[in-house]
Formats: structure tokens, C-alpha cells, sequence
């Protein structure tokens, strides 16, 4: 989609976006507002960019006006408050935002790694600092599940395309740290994902790591299917995939989204320093029971138990 | 003469039979109209149902193969596919060919059944949808992403390619014809079945019907004590309830007749005892009277004997003294007178005392003491027949006479000499046959009498019994004989008596 086609859609979605944030904003001001921090109280140029009016918007916008009472909820196209702190919550918000320079710094949330990267590289130079809180679960968090699964290091498949080859040395990392042999393998211009998963079918796990060109609804039924037949298991990326035939994956709701990007503004508001763009903190976990049976995979508590949430050390 | 032929086979078919009979037909008929309809509806529904058989098997099978070959023509994996398919083709023997091709046309699997099968069952065709899951991949940036249970994204579709299944007609025929004969093997099966649960049925349902009627029966032979056991509901419960009611009111009303009856038969009886009694007294009164003219008429005779012969026998030895001493003294005149009177004493005498005697045998017959019954009436028929003008007799006797003595052989005597007496006043006959039998056989044990003679008879209407036969009747009456008189005018008389031979009677 190009930057000019998203103008005109959000030409035609302004009216619509402004009234969606209106009542999102009367809301979220009727709601009791919960016990906050100094810095978050005191904190007033702080801007809440949101693009759609959709259930899921309006809910981290609840939250958001919650933990930000005094933040501004603006359409993301006239959020220019020149030295405000932004937060675009989702894609469309994020490029508007960027595409608006200002002097703020930006904290995308609810996107993920390669839309964010992809924005962000099309900003040009004169963004505005820009960090993140990912859409997508923290791919260590995700091995560290494989290993609880598994009870033991397996032999682990990891398919990065373009977007997401900036994962692997992350990956490598978390792989070395959990002594999980990590098998990478990259997805070119006219690769099959069925041909790639053929060649790694002697891995136990696949981690899957959210990359369109990779994985897709489309071919979604058919990689389930592959790794099934395979005896292989799929850990990844959404709970609406684990739903689908997955075996398990760690999320985020949206108060844990939220929960860390308070920490961020917080912390960024004491020392003044924006931090490199981040996987989702707190997390917890969901296991498709069904086919870890099929599997002959016995899950333990500790598996169904595994989470991180905002206050537990 | 329709109307004839239908009554008479209405008759024979309905109107004569049994109820059971009826009540078969009833649960039969009806089975057997359904069990018909079964069958016509069964061959007439055989080809569509073969065609629908067929077109809900193609499609079923396109929309089955269809949803198998989403994977393998997503995925490439076609060798996956056509080991599907041909296992499909391998196992289905309907199957005659299965193709798929891809969303271009292109065809990717083709599997055709070794066998040698017809492709006469027609084509059914299915598309193969790719079906894309509802899940975000992250990669859209239109809207925020979220990877908790948010989700706001549809299921959608894409034809990716096409199923083309051909179908042989011989296993739809081929199950048709099972069909056939199973359902014909059913009805079989459960026809007789039924028609034996139904003659089950109306036996069940004529039992109440049958106790009913031989109870009936039972009533109609005079057998009123007749208790059903009544443990049916219904209409047959309620006839069997009224049959009981019905024979206990009979048999109360028997018991009050044969109640009548008795009462009725012992005044009968009684009645009767009473005749009889009065009858034996009579009888008893008749043998007495006999007896004691009997006892008077021996009396007579004593008398007569004794006092009368001995006085006319003085008389006559007297008058020949006369006529000794007559013939020893001079004739004279008045010796001649002497010697006639006391002749013609003698002569008077002698006719006197001939006529005691016979005034004696008649009143006392002695013969029969000494001669037996048999030689008595042989006695009594050469003095009849001594007689000046008397007919001819003929004396037949057989039989033991020894058993025939006193009151029972006086009375023969006196009937056999009342006969005789009559047919020598009366009859003017030639021949005079008088049979004495004695019959000792068993429980035939009478004397028989018969007198049967050729004289002019008489017309028994027009004459008046006389003293004589009443007499007769009354002694054969007082020994409970019979009598029969059979005559006629100029047709003789034939008298037959039959006088029974018993101790009581011989006593």
C-alpha cells in the first residue's frame, strides 16, 4: 500500500475516525480513573493517536485514558502537538504520526516488528524519534515455552523472510540462552514455505515468527496441516493460531501492552532517553490441548502456567 | 343372476365362516394390500432411486474429494492427493474415474478404477475452495495487530480448483437389486410372520368367542351349570358375563321345575302305588271270590256226594229190595203196580245220582287232582264231545304241567271249560282245536291257552258281553293275564289267554 493510498483512505475515514475518537474520549473520561504515579499524573503533553474506532481501539484507548488521564486522545492526523510524547496505536496512527513531524518522540504499539520496520523505513529522515512495544509475542519468550513443552532442548525451525531477518540475531541469542539448537531458514522471492517446512521436518518444534510473505491466512491451513502430518509442532504467533491448530503460544493483552508502555513513558519521562524498540514484556501463555495430545506432547503447569505479568519479578 | 353368483360367493367367502376366520382375514387383508404396495412401489421406485442414489453419491463424493485436495493442491503435495483418490477409487466401486484440476483448468490428478466398469452413472463436479483462517499474520498495516483474542478478521475463500468425479451405473444397479431382493427377502420374512401373529391374534380373540358358544352349546343340551371364567374386558367380557347370568337364571328355573316335576311325579307315583295297591286288592278279592266259590262249589259237591248220591243210592237199593221181593211174591196186580213204581224209582234214582255226579264233577272237578290240568281238560273234552251233536275236539298240550297246580290250574280249567261251554252253545262248529302250553323259556314263563274254533262267530260291536266272558276276563285279570278275542261273523273264534307262570301266581 502506498503512502499516497493510505492518505485517501484516511481522507475518507477522517469524519468517521473523529467521531469514533469523541466517544472514545467521553468513555474513557467516565471511567473511575485507578490509583497512577507521580510522573504520569503530572505528565499533560502526552497524545493518544488513534486511526480507527474499531472495539479493539477503543479498549486500549479505555486503558490508555486510564493510565493517562491527563494524555490527549487525538486523531492521528491532528495529533500535532508540537513537543508532546505520542503514542500511535496501530499501524495507520503510526505512519500519519510519522508522517507529521514533530518534535515528540513517537511509542508505536499494537505493531508489529515488520509493519513498524517498514514505516519507519519509509518515514524518511526527518521523523520524529520513534520506538516500539511489538504487536507480536517475544520470539526468547517463545523458545522458552518450546523448552517448557518439550521439557528438554529440541531441535527447533525458525522461517525468517525479508521483514523479519532482522530477528536472527535476537533469536540466536535466546536460542543460545535456552541451549535450544535453532535451525534458521530463510524465505526468498519464489521459495514454498511447503518445500522449506519438507527440509526442516525433522525439527520437533517450528517456531513461527509473524512475516506475511511467510505465513499468511492463506497458507496457514496448509502449514498446520504440513507440520501435523509431520508429527511437528507449531508455536506462534497469536492465540487466534493457536485456536487454529497451533500447539501454543505466548501473548499479550492489551493492559500488559499497555502495563510496560507506562513503564517506558515513565521511564522516559526520568531520564529522558527513548529505548530501542521492544518485544512485548509481560506475556502469558495458551496451549492448544488438543493437539498437544495428538502429539503425544504431556503438558505440564508449569507450560499452562508460564507468564510474566506487570509487578511480578 | 349376477346378484346370485355374488350372494353365493359373499356365502361362501364371509357369510359361513368362523369368526376366526373373519378375524385373520380382517388383520390379513390389510397386510396384504400394504405388503403389495410395498412391492409395486418397490419396482416402480427401483430406476428413479438408483438415479438419486447416484447423483447424492457423485456429489457427496466431488464435495469429499474436493475438501481433500484443498492441502494437496495448496501444498503441491499431489502425490498425497492421488493416494487419497485412488484409495477412494479402490475402496468405492461406484467409482468409475476421479480428475482434479487446478484453478487454470490444468489437470493435477487423474485416477480411473482398474476394474472393468461402465461410465454410464453420470459426472458430478465440486470446486475446491482454499480457505483462508481467520487469523492475523501480522503483516497488514491497516489496522492494529493484537495477539491476545482480538480478532477481527473473516474467514475467506478461494477457488483454487475443480473435482470432476464419473460414476459407473453398475453398483447403483447392482445395489438396486439387493434393495430388491432384500426388501423382497423382508417381505417374505415378515408377511408370513404376520399372518401367523394374526391367525395368533384372531385365535386369541375367537378363544372368548368359542368358550361363549360351547357354553351355549352346554345350555342348548340342558347343561345350565355352566360358570365361565370371565377374566376378559369389553364387549366379551360383558357376553360372557350375560351367559353366565343367563345359565344360572336357567338352571334356578330347571331346579324349580325339576322340583315341580318330582313333587308332581311322587303324587304320581303315590297315585299309581295306590292303583296298584288297589289293583293286587282287587285282584286279591277276585282269587278270594274264586276261591271261595270254589271252596262253596267243593262244599256243594261234598254235600251232594255225601248226603244226596248216598241218599238216591239208599233210595235205589231200597226200590230194588222192592222189586226182590215183587219177583218173589206171586204176580198180582198190585205186585205189578209195585214192581213199576219201584222201577221206575230206581230209573229216577239212577238219572238222579247220574246227574249228581255230573253236578259234582262240574262243581268239584276231583280229576284234576288226580288227572293233572292237562288230563282234567282232556276228561272235560270227551265228555263235551260225548254229547249228543257236539263238534270235534282237539287236544293239543306241551309243556312241564307238573308247575300248574291249584288256584292257577282251577282257573284254566274253569276258563278252558267256559270256552268250551260257549262254543257248544254257541258256536254251531265243526272242529273245536283247544291248545294247553306251558312256556318255560327264560323270562318267558306263562301257561298259554288257546280255544279256536269253526263255527259262525260273532261281531264282538254288536254283542253284548255275557256273564260268562266277564267272568273270564276277571279271572284272567285276577292272575294279571291278557286276553285277546279275536272273531268275527263267520269268521269262527279264536280265544287266546296268556296267563303268567310265577311263583307268586302260581301260589
Amino acid at each position: 500500500m502506498s503512502p499516497s493510498t493510505i492518505v485517501h483512505l484516511e481522507s475518507r475515514r477522517r469524519w468517521v475516525a473523529r467521531a469514533g475518537v469523541l466517544l472514545v474520549a467521553i468513555g474513557a473520561a467516565a471511567a473511575h480513573p485507578a490509583p497512577l504515579s507521580a510522573a504520569t499524573r503530572e505528565r499533560r503533553d502526552l497524545v493518544i493517536a488513534v486511526a480507527d474506532s474499531g472495539d479493539s481501539t477503543r479498549k486500549v484507548v479505555s486503558d490508555l485514558r486510564r493510565r493517562f488521564p491527563r494524555a490527549v486522545v487525538s486523531d492521528a492526523k491532528t495529533a500535532a502537538v508540537r513537543k508532546a510524547m505520542v503514542i500511535a496505536v496501530g499501524p495507520v496512527a503510526l505512519r500519519a504520526v510519522m508522517a507529521d513531524v514533530g518534535e515528540g518522540p513517537v511509542v508505536s504499539v499494537f505493531t508489529s516488528s515488520q509493519v513498524y520496520h517498514s514505516i519507519i523505513d519509509t518515514a524518511g529522515e526527518r521523523r520524529p524519534a520513534a520506538t516500539a512495544i511489538y504487536a507480536e509475542p517475544s520470539p526468547a519468550a517463545q523458545l522458552r515455552l518450546v523448552s517448557m513443552l518439550f521439557k528438554r532442548p529440541v531441535r527447533t525451525a525458525v522461517v525468517l523472510g525479508g521483514r523479519t531477518a532482522f530477528l536472527e540475531p535476537s533469536l540466536q541469542r535466546a536460542a543460545a540462552a535456552t541451549k535450544m539448537p535453532l535451525v534458521v531458514e530463510s524465505y526468498g522471492a519464489g521459495d514454498s514455505i511447503n518445500g522449506i517446512l519438507s527440509r526442516t521436518s525433522d525439527a520437533p518444534a517450528i517456531l513461527a515468527i509473524p512475516d506475511s510473505l511467510v505465513y499468511n491466512s492463506e497458507n496457514l491451513r496448509t502449514v498446520l496441516l504440513t507440520t501435523y502430518r509431520n508429527g511437528q509442532a507449531v508455536v506462534g504467533f497469536s492465540a487466534a493460531l493457536v485456536r487454529a491448530g497451533a500447539l501454543a503460544t505466548t501473548y499479550s493483552e492489551v493492559e500488559e501492552i499497555n502495563a510496560q508502555l507506562e513503564e517506558l513513558v515513565n521511564e522516559y519521562d526520568g531520564n529522558g532517553r527513548l529505548p530501542e524498540p521492544q518485544f512485548p514484556k509481560y506475556f502469558r501463555t495458551v496451549i492448544n490441548e488438543d493437539v498437544a495430545r495428538s502429539l503425544n506432547l504431556v503438558v505440564d503447569d508449569i507450560a499452562r502456567n508460564f507468564a510474566y505479568r506487570p509487578g511480578q519479578r | 343372476m349376477i346378484s346370485a353368483i355374488r350372494k353365493r360367493v359373499w356365502a361362501w367367502s364371509w357369510k359361513d365362516r368362523s369368526i376366526s376366520w373373519r378375524l385373520s382375514v380382517i388383520a390379513i387383508i390389510p397386510l396384504m394390500l400394504m405388503a403389495l404396495g410395498e412391492l409395486v412401489y418397490l419396482l416402480n421406485s427401483s430406476p428413479y432411486e438408483a438415479r438419486q442414489d447416484l447423483r447424492e453419491h457423485g456429489e457427496i463424493l466431488a464435495a469429499a474429494v474436493a475438501e481433500n485436495s484443498e492441502y494437496g493442491l495448496t501444498s503441491g503435495n499431489l502425490k498425497d492427493l492421488e493416494r487419497v483418490v485412488r484409495s477412494l477409487v479402490v475402496v468405492d466401486k461406484w467409482i468409475y474415474k476421479i480428475e482434479v484440476f487446478d484453478a487454470n483448468g490444468i489437470l493435477k490428478v487423474a485416477v480411473r478404477s482398474k476394474e472393468a466398469r461402465q461410465s454410464n452413472g453420470g459426472e458430478f463436479g465440486a470446486r475446491v475452495y482454499r480457505h483462508a483462517l481467520p487469523v492475523d499474520d501480522f503483516g497488514r498495516d491497516d489496522a492494529p495487530h493484537f495477539a491476545g483474542d482480538q480478532q477481527e478478521r473473516a474467514e475467506t475463500t478461494e477457488i483454487i480448483g475443480t473435482v470432476r468425479v464419473v460414476l459407473s451405473q453398475q453398483q447403483a444397479e447392482a445395489k438396486q437389486k439387493r434393495r430388491i431382493l432384500s426388501q423382497l427377502f423382508l417381505l417374505a420374512v415378515v408377511v408370513p410372520t404376520s399372518v401367523w401373529v394374526a391367525t395368533l391374534l384372531g385365535k386369541a380373540l375367537h378363544r372368548p368367542m368359542d368358550i361363549a358358544i360351547r357354553a351355549l352349546r352346554d345350555i342348548r343340551g340342558g347343561d345350565y351349570a355352566v360358570q365361565l371364567d370371565v377374566d376378559d374386558g369389553g364387549e366379551m367380557g360383558e357376553l360372557l358375563d350375560a351367559i353366565n347370568d343367563m345359565s344360572g337364571s336357567l338352571n334356578e328355573a330347571k331346579r324349580n321345575l325339576e322340583g315341580k316335576v318330582q313333587a308332581r311325579t311322587r303324587d304320581l307315583e303315590a297315585s299309581r302305588n295306590q292303583a296298584l295297591k288297589a289293583d293286587a286288592e282287587k285282584r286279591r278279592l277276585i282269587q278270594k271270590v274264586d276261591s271261595a266259590v270254589e271252596d262253596e262249589r267243593k262244599s256243594i259237591a261234598i254235600e251232594i256226594h255225601d248226603e244226596l248220591n248216598a241218599a238216591l243210592l239208599g233210595a235205589r237199593y231200597s226200590s230194588r229190595r222192592i222189586l226182590d221181593m215183587v219177583a218173589a211174591s206171586p204176580p198180582t196186580a198190585e205186585n205189578a203196580v209195585i214192581r213199576e213204581s219201584a222201577e221206575s224209582i230206581i230209573k229216577v234214582t239212577s238219572e238222579l245220582y247220574t246227574s249228581a255226579r255230573k253236578i259234582v264233577r262240574r262243581l268239584r272237578p276231583e280229576v284234576l287232582d288226580m288227572l293233572g290240568l292237562e288230563g282234567a281238560v282232556e276228561e272235560m273234552l270227551q265228555t263235551y264231545e260225548a254229547a249228543p251233536g257236539a263238534p270235534a275236539f282237539t287236544l293239543k298240550s306241551t309243556g312241564d304241567f307238573g308247575q300248574v297246580e291249584g288256584a292257577l290250574a282251577i282257573a284254566a280249567y274253569r276258563l278252558i271249560q267256559e270256552c268250551v261251554s260257549n262254543v257248544v252253545k254257541h258256536a254251531k262248529a265243526a272242529q273245536v282245536m283247544v291248545m294247553v302250553q306251558v312256556r318255560d323259556q327264560g323270562d318267558d314263563r306263562a301257561l298259554r291257552l288257546a280255544v279256536v274254533d269253526d263255527g259262525v262267530g260273532f261281531d264282538p260291536d254288536k254283542v253284548q258281553e255275557g256273564i260268562g266272558l266277564i267272568g273270564m276276563k276277571e279271572r284272567v285279570y285276577a292272575f294279571a293275564g291278557t286276553l285277546e278275542l279275536k272273531t268275527g261273523p263267520g269268521a269262527g273264534t279264536h280265544v287266546e289267554i296268556l296267563l303268567p307262570l310265577t311263583p307268586s301266581d302260581a301260589n
